[in-house]
């Protein structure tokens, strides 16, 4: 396997030729999205997923323990994402050594589910000023196949829906706490507030005239694609990354560099991408249900039900 | 024209440079290390205990230790920490196993704990600590954790003391005092005990500063006896609460900007620095003596028949206490054992780096029993 | 004991092997050789880079020492010189640690725990044999390691109790833990790659151990790492017959 990452002209062409013509040389339309597969939720551990998206494929794990909170922050727990590439993603990501991309990636997940708060940390607080959870959430990359923001994403959410905190009890007038073994008490999960989906538009300049661009010329000439493969990711000419969830609320937009784009578009972009997040959403829900429900039936925890269903 | 290809030869030391492993079994042929040893004799150490005031003469300093071999010298300085303890982590699930592990008077490895060692090899130049420090220092932590030798217990503070402020009404002077509920229970008795860090338990966590000047051969061995004798000597103090602190900290909200401040009775921790009440750091077992081992193969020439047949031998040597640029860019497949005295082993690392001068099975025999001997005769 | 392997899981690396122990889970991904950084290049042999990535948290000097072991193991394996100024990356990536299944993964707690990172390198060490052969990297020969630990005998008249492959709270209860690696050459144990054994024992439980472990890595060896590669070649040689 080799680290450059080069796409010859000619490969480059028919590709943009491709793209004239309405096809991309995956078969997908251009704002489809490769669903993700293959997605194990971990039945021994809270909080762990390995998930395919693409050739694609992440795990995820979520992890917590106590801990004394910020000084300035008495009430809120601690949350942190860690992301870091290796080169057993793709040889393109050095060891030890954060690349720009790297960097990128890692801002955009952590500002669409960290800043965005869609973990409500005060949930998160035992004894204020005194005891906190600290909720640690681990993204390893394994293969890299384009799109790592979205993916990565999806599996962060997932991993915090899925995961569940043991049972605390506190004691002596708030003097002490009693953290449940999780066979005494039933684990509770995190309480997250809204869902953020990221969602990633690589843009292509088609007529290879790049001057009639910058000079505000019709840009009606420009194509972009959703949540593009490793290939096509080499050849954009610019990107932008709009989280939402599905209260149709915008979380972040970032756009860095790359060919201008149409402002109106922005807003096409945004209204095309509801029915996407609304379908992500939708799979997690699915997914956590399913998994909750075949807990359940395993578990024979219907035993232990108290109360009639109504 | 011919050109004459004369035979280039260079003096020992240049050949030491460029081909450490030809000149180490040059060396070897003739019985011999490069550093005059013999194959299974090991650098003296001293170690000058108790006889250096590093910590007499610092207010930080709980224990130390010196020790010095050959060029090399290696400073230990031990410092101390203060954590609560989280005893919420057990609960009542937990806590039934462990009264029936107690009653099986058993101990298991997570009542004990170990230090936190940090390397400093002196190089003459600062910045991250290298692969070799880190490595050093997580075998040092790891080494100590797992021969259970500083117990949880050990590093419990069970008698927390309290300074009491007394405005003395002629001189107009504070006055603090400290009381000890071993030494002075009557003052507790009439104490109310609503001071709630005395309820909460603490232990003493501990640092190790491990200094390495001029160093020239594999140190975790020394770097360990260092350690040992630095815990050893090492005196933990009493530690006391003052009660009269009540500040003010700012607290930011997440949706505003603004900062409100909450009142906040701090009680601090203090370290008591009188040294009348140091008590010694009772050590659960014996630390033992680390040695470090090497194995290579080497060609043994008979030189008597030498006009009929040069008959070489191979010989895997088993070299002990590797020193020196060549022995440690040439030997891959070493040992490192700890012994105690009670020929016990406390560890033993063996990595065969090099399949050609395999450790066998007797070589590590042999090297265990030189290990033996030697925790024996110190 | 649950010894599951998937290999060519990851399609970006030239070798890669999920392996799926009763209480760890590691990937390891090997690429190479490929042309190494400048610094990195060696004249006559090929060069190792070898990552641990923890399960939980950032890399820390824990990981460092898996590393170095890892690295002073392999580089005996592998069949250095046939790769001269090449590298070969191994990555090994921890997905599950007995101590991240303990609780079921809801709750940690790192000060209180006793953390056993030599389970890792033993499942490490498997795991990169697998990912080797996937590599086609050359081995000198087979190799196999196995962890086993000794309970000291709650009474007197026990005898001391071999536990292989212990479970956590049986390395909890561990008077000392071992994990040996043997090369393996013709279904046969040859020769010691590596020991790391930590608490406190004596030569006589060493020697038990080493034998004990000779057997296992034979077991081992027989039992899986031969079934799965010859399953992996007749797969991989699907179209020829």
């Amino acid at each position: 396997m080799s680290r450059s990452v080069d796409v010859s002209t000619n490969e480059r062409a028919y590709f943009i030729e491709g793209l004239k013509a309405g096809i991309r040389l995956n078969g997908r339309r251009f704002d489809e999205i490769r669903y993700p597969h293959n997605i194990h939720l971990s039945k021994e551990e809270y909080g762990y997923v390995e998930l395919e998206w693409g050739k694609n494929k992440i795990s995820v794990r979520v992890s917590s323990y106590i801990r004394k909170p910020f000084e300035d922050r008495p009430f809120e727990g601690i949350f942190n994402i860690n992301c870091e590439i290796n080169s057993m993603a793709s040889a393109k990501f050095e060891n030890g050594k954060n690349s720009d991309e790297e960097v990128l990636i890692s801002r955009i997940i952590e500002k669409s589910i960290r800043r965005s708060n869609s973990l409500d940390l005060e949930s998160l607080c035992i004894i204020a000023g005194e005891k906190v959870w600290n909720i640690t959430v681990d993204l390893n990359f394994l293969n890299y196949d384009g799109n790592f923001i979205d993916i990565g994403c999806f599996g962060v959410m997932l991993a915090l829906q899925h995961f569940k905190k043991p049972d605390i009890s506190i004691i002596n007038g708030g003097e002490d706490i009693i953290v449940h073994d999780i066979n005494e008490r039933e684990p509770q999960p995190l309480s997250i507030l809204h869902v953020p989906v990221c969602l990633t538009y690589c843009f292509y300049n088609i007529t290879n005239q790049q001057e009639v661009n910058i000079k505000g010329e019709s840009t009606s000439d420009d194509i972009y694609l959703l949540d593009c493969d490793y290939k096509e990711d080499l050849l954009k000419s610019g990107s932008i990354i709009i989280t939402l969830n599905k209260n149709r609320e915008i979380i972040q937009l970032s756009k860095n560099g790359g060919i201008p784009i149409d402002a109106s578009l922005l807003v096409d972009l945004a209204l095309g991408s509801i029915k996407v997040v609304d379908e992500l959403t939708d799979l997690m829900k699915k997914l956590i249900k399913d998994h909750e429900q075949q807990r359940f039936d395993e578990l024979n925890l219907k035993l232990l039900q108290v109360g009639a269903d109504r | 024209m011919t050109t004459e290809l004369k035979q280039v030869s260079f003096p020992p030391e240049v050949l030491a440079r460029i081909v450490p492993e030809v000149s180490l079994q040059r060396h070897l042929s003739i019985g011999l290390r490069p550093n005059l040893r013999n194959f299974l004799e090991f650098k003296p150490i001293e170690i000058a205990s108790h006889a250096n005031n590093i910590t007499t003469t610092n207010d930080n300093v709980f224990g130390s230790s010196i020790v010095k071999s050959g060029n090399s010298t290696i400073v230990t300085t031990v410092t101390l920490g203060v954590v609560e303890n989280t005893n919420s982590s057990t609960s009542t699930f937990n806590n039934n196993n462990n009264n029936n592990n107690n009653n099986n008077n058993n101990l298991t490895n997570d009542q004990f704990t170990s230090i936190y060692p940090v390397i400093d090899i002196q190089r003459g130049r600062s910045g991250a600590p290298s692969d070799e420090e880190m490595i050093l220092s997580q075998n040092l932590y790891e080494t100590i954790l797992h021969s259970r030798l500083i117990s949880k217990a050990a590093l419990k503070i069970n008698h927390c003391g309290l300074a009491i402020k007394e405005t003395d009404i002629n001189s107009d002077k504070d006055n603090i005092q400290i009381f000890y509920p071993d030494i002075h229970p009557q003052v507790f008795v009439n104490l109310p005990s609503s001071s709630s860090t005395l309820k909460k338990s603490y232990s003493f966590v501990i640092f190790c500063h491990v200094k390495v000047f001029s160093k020239i051969s594999t140190i975790f061995d020394l770097c360990y006896s260092s350690i040992i004798d630095a815990l050893h000597d090492l005196k933990l103090p009493r530690v006391y609460i003052t009660d009269f602190s009540s500040t003010k900290i700012s607290v930011k909200s997440r949706n505003s900007n603004t900062r409100g401040l909450v009142g906040v009775s701090k009680s601090s921790l203090n370290i008591d620095l009188n040294n009348e009440l140091y008590y010694p750091l009772e050590l659960s077992s014996e630390g033992g003596i680390s040695c470090n081992f090497g194995a290579i193969k080497t060609v043994k020439n008979k030189q008597e028949d030498e006009d009929i047949t040069m008959e070489n031998e191979e010989v895997v040597e088993l070299l002990a206490d590797l020193e020196g640029e060549a022995e440690e860019s040439t030997i891959l497949s070493r040992i490192s054992i700890i012994v105690d005295g009670n020929e016990k082993i406390k560890r033993l690392s063996l990595i065969n780096g090099d399949i050609n001068s395999e450790i066998s099975l007797d070589i590590l025999q042999r090297a265990i029993d030189v290990a033996k001997l030697r925790s024996r005769n110190d | 004991m649950t010894f599951k392997v998937r290999t060519s899981v990851l399609d970006n690396s030239d070798g890669s092997a999920e392996l799926t122990t009763s209480d760890v889970k590691l990937i390891v991904s090997i690429t190479g050789p490929i042309e190494p950084k400048p610094r990195q290049e060696l004249p006559n042999v090929a060069s190792l880079e070898i990552v641990v990535r923890p399960a939980v948290g950032l890399s820390t000097t824990r990981e460092k020492v898996l590393e170095d072991k890892l690295r002073g193991m392999l580089q005996a394996v592998i069949v250095r010189h046939l790769y001269p100024r090449q590298l070969i990356q191994i990555i090994v990536q921890i997905q599950a640690t007995p101590l991240s299944k303990h609780q079921g993964g809801a709750y940690s707690n790192h000060r209180d725990e006793v953390e056993y990172s030599n389970v890792e390198l033993n499942a490490a060490i498997n795991g990169c044999y697998f990912a080797l052969v996937d590599a086609g990297i050359a081995l000198y020969s087979s190799f196999a390691s196995t962890c086993i630990s000794i309970t000291k005998p709650h009474e007197i008249n026990d005898n001391q109790e071999y536990i292989i492959q212990p479970t956590l709270d049986q390395l909890n209860n561990s008077s000392s833990h071992h994990i040996i690696c043997f090369s393996i050459e013709d279904k046969k144990a040859t020769k010691l790659l590596l020991i790391d054994s930590l608490g406190e024992f004596t030569e006589e439980e060493l020697f038990t151990v080493i034998s004990k472990g000779v057997e296992q890595t034979e077991l081992l060896h027989e039992n899986y790492q031969r079934k799965y590669i010859s399953d992996k070649i007749h797969n991989d040689y699907i179209w020829k017959s």
